[in-house]
């Protein structure tokens, strides 16, 4: 009984921390890019209006790494191996898209679009690596 | 790695939530145990043999040639 309140009262708490830092990046990333780039105050006012949304979502991934570290050895072995299989495939798109751009095949594009794409390609990674261990069945007694 | 964790736990009528709470592990973790999709560490695969009170090599099968 002890272990169950621990656990659920520190999973509240996680998920408290993440969905507040989430929250808080996405209104921070919408009045960055709807109001904070009209506003003419300088580089170092950019600089500011820029890092708005970094400092909510590191916020997040600090919870979120917080919760990797109370995860039991199974979870933390998925989380890493999708990690893992992220940055791999991240780093071969990477440099694909380099140097499609190097042979003028592609224009450039914005960094922010790595972001996006380490997130989605994450998603796919601990999805795959959490099936590979745990499959498709359920509850068995 | 194959094992008779569930036989063992079936012995006993321990459910695998109710063995995951003895063990600190979540209860997929011991369903991916008896499944032989995950290999225990070595303090959790000790965990297992005391609680059961059964050494690890009379709980875990090893064979070198799945390596």
């Amino acid at each position: 009984m002890k272990y169950e309140k621990i656990d659920f009262i520190w999973k509240k708490q996680y998920l408290k921390r993440f969905a507040l830092g989430m929250i808080s990046f996405g209104i921070m990333m919408a009045f960055t890019l709807f109001i904070g780039k009209k506003i003419e105050g300088g580089i170092w006012v950019n600089v500011i209006i820029a890092m708005l949304p970094v400092i909510p979502f590191i916020i997040a991934m600090s919870a979120y790494i917080t919760n990797i570290k109370t995860m039991d050895e199974m979870w933390k072995k998925i989380q890493s191996d999708a990690l893992i299989m992220t940055a791999l495939i991240t780093i071969v798109l990477c440099l694909s898209f380099g140097m499609l751009q190097v042979m003028n095949v592609i224009g450039t594009f914005s960094i922010f679009y790595v972001f996006m794409l380490i997130s989605i390609i994450w998603s796919f990674c601990f999805a795959y690596t959490a099936y590979k261990v745990n499959g498709l069945e359920e509850h068995e007694e | 790695m194959k094992n008779k964790l569930k036989v063992l736990r079936a012995e006993r009528g321990c459910s695998q939530e109710a063995l995951s709470k003895q063990l600190g592990v979540s209860r997929q973790t011991i369903n991916a145990i008896e499944r032989g999709k995950f290999d225990p560490s070595l303090p959790l695969a000790f965990k297992i043999s005391l609680l059961f009170e059964l050494s690890i090599e009379d709980i875990f099968e090893y064979f070198p040639n799945e390596y």
